[in-house]
């Protein structure tokens, strides 16, 4: 029984911070273009987005 | 308005204006601009790469990055608000054609509303796996002796997990239902709703009981289901939505005006007041109604009336904004706003027709009126009769008439019926097929009879060399004057017989024909009075002669051909036993020789919009559900009185905004996909509905018996939604070329 008192709460911890993880990616507009992510990584010039896209 | 009816719309925005992006621009953070741009065509890596590095080659762009899916370009720069028209220039230069996104209100708030069922789905599938995890912990300890402490801790943790969640995640419904119930109406969010709110409250009241029936799984799980159908549903239809409105934005009008000053200016349509001097130049639509004050050209009135055969136009005629010019620049003075114009009139005839029509019902919508009376008249009974009767205590008889509410809460319209919509309309999107609500393929299947306008829609709208002489001498004299003149017959010609021989000379007549040198010698390509020839053929088809010293007149014939899928587009109709009609604003001789060669018996010509809109109204009031399939001005008011209606992408804006189908351009033909898939996708929901009934028939007994356990309402509760969304999975669109 012991175990379960802390063991459970720290699994359901790590399942909230991945929500928690998921809200922040939501926020931040990552799902605002899935197309074209899926398209990006094609791109191997990465100067472009660091010099122009901060 | 397009430049000649057989142009896509990706194709239009290249005749757009420059000097009007400015216009658009916001400010952003600091000193920066932000300028927000629909581009057309961009699909791969490759061309956000194009755009991007060049961009990023002018100095004064700070950000400039490429949305895919939405086809959008955002940019920043710093400077001036001007610097707008060198990027939309640059983007312009690489080949895409671009117009500005004028996001309004409801672009924003629809992106709220996608972030915030995502963010509830998120949570909510978070709460439920996570509570399902702990129930299942409870159910099997129950059977293995697990201590009562350990049950109630178990529980207590998912009361921690999914009270939260289910106060934060189900908003949506939550706002939607207590809308509705200010309002005194109910909708399906009101039983949803109060499951959702009861099963909480109920559980919540036997963990301080220590009982054993505890609920949270299933209301967790209830509600994620019900997000993930809502989210679907959300998605499809703003997708398709965002797609008619970017159709009507990159179609936005310009006027060239006349300063007095001589010189010109480019602003948008709605700027033109009364009076101004408006030029237009050749192949560009009329922006307003006006009065010509110089020039001499041919218009083409189709998009408008529906009628086929340019019209000659001289200095004090009135002209209607969407006419489409011909050959030569066109001075005009306007004579009204565009608020005040014949499109503005036409617009308020849709408005009208929109209003009286209503909201059809739907199935979904009938059932949900019959069905949430019932279960809450019988969880009613279920309370008092246990109470009462029964002998139970107030918490038992309240628990076993919740049980009633889960079982019976409406999963299967809750999600069976969007997922079968999400399907169809999604399916239909990738074929290009905008379709405006879920509601309209309802109501696309019941219709009963289909209505064709005839220019642009059974027709290419234009005007097609039909019938030649075979004379050799005949077809290069032709061939040489017609590659010299813009009216559209020359230019049906040229498409037939190529660019021929050069003609010097030339000299053009408006209305009567071209004369020039062919070889040396003067030849006459035109009219059959101005070529001497003898009267003139009182069929459907248009006429054009050609004569030369040497040649006696030999006679051309052109029609507005009818489009090559319109056949089997009307065999389908036919066999599926529809009624067929045309309505068309054109002469009757054109109408009945394209209805002749389709077959149709009923066809009425020469009819005004409200004319149009009136007929459907009368088939409507006769009980019938008529669908209008229209791409012109002139159809507007009817595609909106109609049943159901179906525009095309070439058409003009005012029919896609009236229609609950858009089709590609050019491809009548897929109005029989939409209708196969809209037939299937109702035969779904209605096998889903069945289901649903037989399901809460078998349990709904069980639940009044006070015999259903948490276990058995979870394992009910998902074995019908997985059963109803495998179903939904066979919505799609038939291939191309299936049987039906």
């Amino acid at each position: 029984m012991s175990p379960l008192l802390f063991l459970i709460p720290i699994a359901l911890t790590l399942g909230a911070l991945g929500v928690v993880a998921f809200l922040w990616t939501l926020r931040s507009g990552q799902y605002d273009d899935l197309d074209g992510a899926a398209e990006r990584i094609f791109l191997d010039d990465d100067r472009l987005e660091a010099s122009h896209d901060r | 308005m397009t430049t000649g009816p057989n142009i896509t719309a990706s194709a239009l925005p290249a005749s757009l204006p420059p000097a009007l992006l400015s216009a658009f621009v916001a400010p952003a953070s600091g000193r920066a601009q932000q300028l927000e741009l629909l581009v057309e065509g961009v699909h791969c890596a490759n061309c956000i790469r194009k755009i991007e590095t060049r961009l990023a080659k002018d100095p004064a762009v700070t950000r400039a990055r490429v949305n895919l899916t939405l086809r959008r370009l955002s940019v920043e720069w710093v400077g001036g608000p001007d610097h707008a028209e060198v990027i939309g220039e640059t983007v312009r230069s690489l080949g895409y054609a671009i117009a500005p996104y004028d996001a309004g209100s409801i672009g924003a708030s629809q992106d709220r509303t996608g972030r915030e069922l995502l963010r509830c789905l998120a949570i909510a599938g978070f709460a439920s796996s996570n509570v399902m995890m702990l129930a299942w912990a409870v159910w099997a300890g129950q059977a293995q002796d697990m201590p009562a402490s350990t049950q109630a801790f178990f529980n207590w943790l998912s009361a921690l997990v999914a009270v939260p969640a289910l106060a934060i995640a189900g908003r949506p419904f939550f706002r939607s239902a207590f809308g509705a119930l200010r309002a005194g109406r109910t909708n399906i969010d009101v039983p949803i709703a109060a499951a959702l709110i009861l099963a909480t409250a109920i559980s919540m009241m036997e963990l301080m009981r220590h009982g054993a029936h505890v609920y949270f799984d299933s209301a967790t799980m209830l509600l994620f289901v019900l997000l993930v159908g809502r989210y679907l549903d959300f998605r499809v239809r703003a997708r398709s939505r965002e797609a008619i409105e970017r159709l009507a934005m990159m179609r936005a009008e310009h006027a060239t005006v006349l300063l007095g000053d001589g010189r010109t200016e480019i602003v948008p349509a709605s700027a033109v007041e009364p009076g101004m001097q408006v030029v237009v130049a050749p192949g560009e639509t009329v922006p307003v109604d006006g009065r010509v004050t110089s020039g001499q050209t041919m218009l083409d009135r189709s998009a408008v009336t529906g009628e086929t055969l340019p019209e000659l136009i001289n200095p004090g005629d009135e002209v209607l904004a969407g006419y489409l010019n011909g050959p030569d620049i066109l001075h005009l003075r306007a004579e009204k706003t565009v608020a005040q114009s014949h499109l503005s009139e036409i617009l308020r005839l849709v408005e009208q027709a929109q209003l009286q029509k209503g909201r059809a019902a739907t199935l979904a919508d009938g059932l949900v009126r019959i069905w949430t009376p019932l279960v809450h008249a019988i969880a009613l009974l279920t309370l008092f009769g246990w109470w009462f009767l029964g002998g139970a205590d107030l918490p038992t008889a309240l628990l076993y008439a919740v049980t009633v509410l889960i079982i019976a809460c409406p999963c299967a319209i809750g999600l069976a019926v969007p997922a079968v919509q999400v399907n169809a309309i999604g399916g239909l999107l990738r074929r290009g097929i905008l379709v405006r609500s879920g509601d309209a393929l309802d109501r696309l299947a019941a219709t009963d009879r289909v209505v064709f306008d005839k220019t642009g829609t059974l027709t290419d709208g234009r005007a097609e060399l039909v019938d030649m002489p075979s004379n050799p001498v005949a077809l290069r004299l032709a061939a040489a004057l017609a590659s010299a003149s813009r009216h559209p017959f020359s230019r049906a010609l040229t498409r037939r017989l190529g660019r021929g021989a050069a003609a010097e000379d030339v000299s053009e007549t408006p209305g009567a024909g071209i004369s020039g040198l062919v070889d040396g010698k003067p030849a006459r390509l035109g009219s059959a009075a101005f070529c001497g020839a003898a009267g003139e053929g009182g069929d459907a088809a248009s006429e054009v002669w050609v004569s030369a010293e040497a040649l006696s007149p030999q006679r051309f014939a052109l029609a507005d051909s009818v489009r090559p899928d319109a056949r089997e587009t009307v065999d389908y109709f036919r066999i599926a036993g529809v009624e067929i009609s045309i309505l068309s604003g054109d002469r009757l001789p054109a109408v009945e020789s394209c209805a002749t060669s389709l077959g149709i018996a009923d066809r009425r010509a020469a009819l005004k919009p409200a004319q149009k809109a009136a007929l459907l109204s009368g088939w409507k009031a006769d009980g019938g559900k008529p669908l209008m399939v229209g791409d012109g001005l002139n159809d507007a008011p009817a595609l909106a009185a109609a049943h159901v209606s179906a525009s095309f992408g070439h058409g003009v804006p005012a029919t896609q905004v009236a229609a609950d189908f858009v089709l590609p351009a050019e491809a009548l033909s897929s109005v029989v996909v939409a209708h196969r898939t809209a037939v299937k996708a109702a035969g779904i929901v209605r096998q889903n509905l069945g289901f649903a009934a037989i399901y809460n028939l078998a349990l709904i007994p069980v639940a009044v018996l006070g015999l259903v356990s948490p276990l058995i309402a979870a394992a009910a509760m998902s074995i019908s939604s997985i059963l109803v969304t495998m179903n939904a999975l066979r919505a799609r669109p038939p291939r191309l070329g299936a049987a039906g």
